[in-house]
């Protein structure tokens, strides 16, 4: 379990006077054996929660622990944790095999086999230089790489960037294995709801250095619906949250009335079929839409967010 | 919660092993261009030093032995700088940052590498060269001089290395750190300088000994040290191996090491990119760098003088180096603006350093120094010809006689007191400047450099106070230990030199030196040591004849010289071997008669023979017999020296077309000589006797025309009876053209 208490994270530049709050009194709690999806525009401060994960960073406030042992300069936590930045480094004039020697020597589950399988499954050459990969490829070694030292963390920085879909697919795939098969507990980080919709369990929403909302995707998709109803007399709002429909976002146009409901599916469909309209639709939201209306219903304006 | 930390290792060996992989492409070309120098040096003097005619044992100077291991000293900060580069890249320093070991086990294991990698390379060109020089014949080699230099060059290879690192720890791009590195390496000693500089407008003192000894001087930082050993080509100030600068070299890496290593732990790792880890020490390290170059002002004003128009120019000058290091460093020219108020705390450093050493000066000239304040007193030249083992000893002499304190005491002030009026140099008078250098050394603990106005009343009582030392008149007549001597020679003139390789041979020789002169009266000694006394004992002036001072006469003898070091400082002295030296001047003809054995030869177009003087007399009379040489010359010259050890006479004479020899010369002087060389390669030193009539021979010789030449030497110690010596000096013609 990661757990992360009123972190805050301030960058001060030696050229430029004015300090920046990348991470301001973020907490969280990250569980075991997930995949937890952060989510936030450019500038949010996605990759440096990350660091301060990895303890690559130091938080100026607040603690981070794994598995109840601080991360900052605790070799017993890193060892625990792979950290797949989104500008990959690599030994320089180096092939996945040094890489994988490198490695090995320095994480002592590093697991040989493992970075062979892997190898020949996503069919890359292990002693080619890793310079003359393309992008997508160094991500792909990047991923192997990070597999194979077998953490029980393990955080990806805009990973499918740069993947085609089919290698998007196989590394989703390959990262499912894990956390199936070792309950691995994966980050991943994205400026793109739809890259994670289908991929994490748990979604965070990060703006401006803190975490805005937060929670399991599978809540999220059932928890909102959108109806659509229409009447032959008038009717207005009132009608619905009189008996009992909690409408989160409402609009009306002649008889047809569009609105968003947060509660029980088949209740509310129970609730509104006695109501004898002419017409009645209820359609699920894709996350998008839903995040859409859980801001506003924090009085954020999604767009601004993630523009 | 409480940490639970394992692999807490301050070191870990697989960590240095990756650290030894990233320096291999700087360490391993490094390595071979070192050794490739290492080897060439050596066996290129050797092919030349064995090319030559004349075979001559040749002494190579100590700083030339093993070079590679100095420059290495100087390059060590680059594997530093390419070690540490991944702090100054975002994703490189996330990637360090990210492994699963602290810093401080990064931190060790990296530098361990680091060093191991740079000694390793000089040890391994000491190693080869100290090989090498040692199997070179003909070359004389300081192997141990050797060895404490490739020493102190790994310790100065720690100390840039640790302000390197330093540097490395507070900046986060290569222009900055290279910067840094410049500012922390030699600010002190640049400000040092600076003010020593100034000082040395401050004629009452004396600076010179401040240059060389005193804290302030460069030296104090030992790479400094190198390239002045370099520059200067001997060793010439005593910091370069003396153990109060190695122990402070060594403190200071040490200390420099251990900051960077906690100044590493406490690094923000997004520093990678940014010049300084905060806009404040950002102000800090532009300031201080200015600093640098807004210093050149107050010292400029203070010992030259500077008009309206240089004055603008050091300004302007200030300014570029304020403005650039910003731009340079963070890339940003709308900084420029922002730091425009940081100018006031350089001027004010300018200022501050103006006043300040104006109000140390003042001081100076008006500190009342009473006698009751002078714990001792030591001077420099206590009648001695500077340089000598007397003269080194007697520097350190301490003297704290009632008399002469007081008489110091009164000098003092009035030195001051011409320094007040701005009166330079002292009273000039008879050639000479009226002053003496004295250390003055007060109860309080000060130790003062002075430069102290005399005149001959105060001379006169100074050396009389100092003579009557007993501490003086116990060096007096004091020679140089065994182990003190590092090389010896014997010469004729002071351009026959022969040097004595020979350890076992040398130390016979002073053994045999010190007990004959231990039985010396006074009179004796200090004709032995006349040299050490005064500067007309000069080799001229002690033969028979000498076209240079054809009016002299007197008796040339040959002369042992000692070098070596005493008190840190090199010594040299010359001892005349006198008749009251009779087996010391035995041994040192025997000595100086197999030192020039091999030195013999002989060659014109076509033929050249070198050997012992017999082999080449030989070859001359083969010659002669050739009808290649005619009676006409267009051009010829030579010197030769002809010296009876024995105290019989010396002659010498040297120049162009003064040395005169008709074809049939060539055969008669071959003749008389050829049977009369007595020592030989199987010649024993105990076996060797030396009579009125031994006589040691260096002649050269060239002949040219237009068809012809010939040129040889004999080198070496005959047997001449009275009529041989006359005929012989005949044939040279020993006469005044």
């Amino acid at each position: 379990m990661i757990q992360a208490e009123h972190v805050t994270k301030i960058f001060q530049s030696a050229g430029q006077p004015k300090p920046h709050t990348a991470v301001r009194d973020l907490s969280c709690t990250i569980p075991g054996g997930c995949i937890y999806g952060l989510v936030g525009s450019n500038g949010a401060g996605k990759s440096t929660f990350l660091r301060l994960l990895s303890g690559v960073y130091r938080p100026d406030e607040g603690s981070i622990t794994i598995d109840g042992l601080p991360v900052w300069e605790n070799p017993e936590a890193k060892n625990k944790i792979f950290y797949v930045p989104d500008d990959l480094y690599f030994l320089p004039q180096t092939n996945m095999n040094r890489m994988a020697s490198y490695y090995k020597a320095l994480y002592s589950k590093f697991n040989r086999q493992r970075f062979d399988n892997l190898t020949e499954t996503f069919g890359l050459d292990p002693e080619a230089n890793l310079n003359t990969f393309s992008k997508g490829m160094r991500r792909q070694a990047a991923t192997i790489l990070a597999l194979s030292t077998m953490p029980d963390y393990l955080f990806f920085d805009e990973t499918f960037d740069g993947l085609d879909p089919v290698m998007r697919r196989l590394v989703k795939q390959v990262i499912y294995n894990d956390v199936i098969d070792r309950g691995t507990t994966t980050i991943i980080t994205s400026h793109s709801l739809r890259e994670l919709e289908d991929t994490c369990d748990q979604l965070a929403l990060l703006h401006q250095g803190g975490i805005v909302f937060e929670s399991d995707i599978q809540n999220l998709k059932t928890a909102l619906f959108k109806v659509q109803i229409a009447f032959s007399e008038p009717f207005d709002r009132e009608k619905f949250e009189s008996v009992g429909i909690n409408i989160v976002s409402y609009s009306q146009m002649a008889s047809v009335a569009t609105f968003i409901v947060r509660g029980d599916r088949l209740v509310t469909e129970e609730k509104l079929r006695c109501m004898n309209p002419l017409l009645l639709d209820i359609l699920p939201l894709n996350l998008e839409e839903v995040f859409v209306y859980e801001m506003e219903a924090l009085g954020y304006v999604f767009k601004d967010i993630l523009m | 919660m409480k940490q639970s930390r394992t692999n807490t290792h301050f070191f870990n060996f697989r960590l240095f092993l990756e650290a030894l992989k990233r320096l291999r492409v700087i360490g391993l070309g490094t390595a071979i261009l070192a050794l490739t120098v290492s080897v060439l040096v050596p066996v290129t003097t050797w092919l030349e030093r064995n090319s030559r005619v004349v075979k001559e044992l040749y002494e190579m100077d100590t700083q030339m032995l093993c070079v590679p291991a100095g420059v290495v000293a100087l390059l060590a900060p680059l594997f530093f700088f390419v070690l540490f580069s991944f702090l100054q890249k975002r994703k490189e320093s996330d990637f360090f940052h990210a492994i699963p070991y602290t810093r401080t086990c990064v931190y060790v294991s990296f530098i361990t590498a680091a060093l191991a990698f740079i000694w390793t390379i000089q040890l391994a060109c000491g190693v080869a060269s100290g090989i090498l020089w040692s199997m070179i014949p003909l070359v004389s080699a300081d192997i141990g001089g050797m060895i404490a230099y490739v020493a102190i060059s790994m310790l100065a290879a720690a100390m840039l290395s640790a302000f390197m690192m330093l540097a490395l720890t507070v900046s986060g791009t290569s222009g900055s750190c290279f910067l840094l590195f410049f500012l922390f390496a030699g600010f002190v000693r640049v400000v040092c300088a600076i003010f020593l500089g100034c000082m040395d407008t401050i004629y009452f003192l004396d600076t010179s000994e401040m240059w060389d000894v005193s804290f302030l001087a460069p030296q104090w930082l030992l790479p400094v040290n190198i390239l002045y050993y370099w520059m200067n080509g001997q060793i010439a100030t005593t910091m370069l191996y003396s153990f109060s600068n190695i122990l402070y070299s060594l403190v200071v890496t040490v200390g420099l090491f251990t900051l960077a290593g906690i100044l590493y732990n406490r690094r923000k790792s997004e520093m990678a990119g940014n010049p300084a880890p905060g806009v404040k020490t950002q102000a800090l390290f532009r300031i201080l760098f200015t600093s640098l170059a807004v210093l050149l002002i107050p010292l400029l004003i203070i010992t030259e003088g500077v008009d309206a128009a240089i004055l603008l120019v050091l300004v302007v000058l200030v300014l570029l180096v304020y403005f650039l290091y910003e731009l340079v460093t963070t890339k940003r020219p709308k900084n420029l603006l922002r730091i425009l108020p940081g100018l006031g705390i350089v001027a004010g450093v300018c200022v501050a350093f103006f006043l300040g050493f104006e109000a140390y000066r003042t001081v100076l000239i008006h500190e009342k120094i009473t006698p009751n304040e002078i714990k001792w007193v030591s001077m420099e030249s206590n009648g001695f010809m500077g340089g000598t083992y007397q003269d080194r000893l007697s520097d350190t002499l301490r003297a704290d006689d009632a008399e002469l304190v007081k008489v110091i005491s009164e000098r003092i002030a009035v030195s001051q007191e011409y320094e007040r009026e701005g009166v330079p140099e002292y009273p000039y008078d008879s050639g000479y400047y009226k002053r003496r250098d004295v250390t003055v050394r007060l109860k309080g603990g000060r130790t003062l450099y002075l430069r102290v106005a005399m005149d001959d009343a105060s001379q006169e009582k100074l050396q009389a106070r100092f003579a009557a030392l007993e501490e003086l008149k116990d060096i007096m007549y004091l020679l140089p230990t065994n182990n003190e001597v590092q090389s010896a020679g014997l010469n004729l003139t002071v351009y026959d030199h022969v040097y004595l390789s020979d350890r076992e041979e040398l130390d016979l020789l002073l053994s045999t030196f010190r007990a004959e002169f231990e039985t010396l009266t006074e009179e004796q000694k200090a004709e032995v040591m006349a040299p050490a006394f005064n500067a007309s004992a000069s080799y001229s002036k002690g033969y028979d004849y000498d076209i240079a001072y054809p009016d002299s006469k007197g008796d040339g003898t040959m002369r042992l010289s000692l070098s070596g070091r005493v008190n840190g400082k090199r010594f040299y002295n010359e001892y005349i071997i006198t008749d009251a030296l009779p087996e010391t001047r035995r041994i040192a003809t025997y000595l100086w008669g197999m030192g020039q054995l091999s030195g013999s030869y002989i060659m014109d177009e076509g033929y050249g023979v070198d050997g012992t003087p017999t082999e080449v007399l030989a070859a001359l009379t083969e010659r002669n017999e050739d009808p290649k040489f005619g009676e006409t010359y267009s051009y010829m010259k030579g010197s030769v020296t002809l010296l009876s050890p024995s105290g019989k006479g010396a002659w010498n004479m040297t120049g162009q077309t003064t040395f005169y020899l008709e074809s049939e010369d060539y055969a008669r002087f071959a003749e008389l000589l050829s049977g009369a060389c007595v020592i030989t390669p199987s010649t024993k030193q105990q076996d060797f006797v030396l009579t009125e009539n031994t006589y040691c021979l260096s002649l050269y010789h060239e002949y040219w025309d237009n068809e012809k030449s010939l040129t040889f030497g004999v080198y070496g110690v005959f047997e001449l009876s009275p009529e041989a010596l006359a005929e012989l000096i005949d044939i040279l013609s020993f006469e005044q053209e």
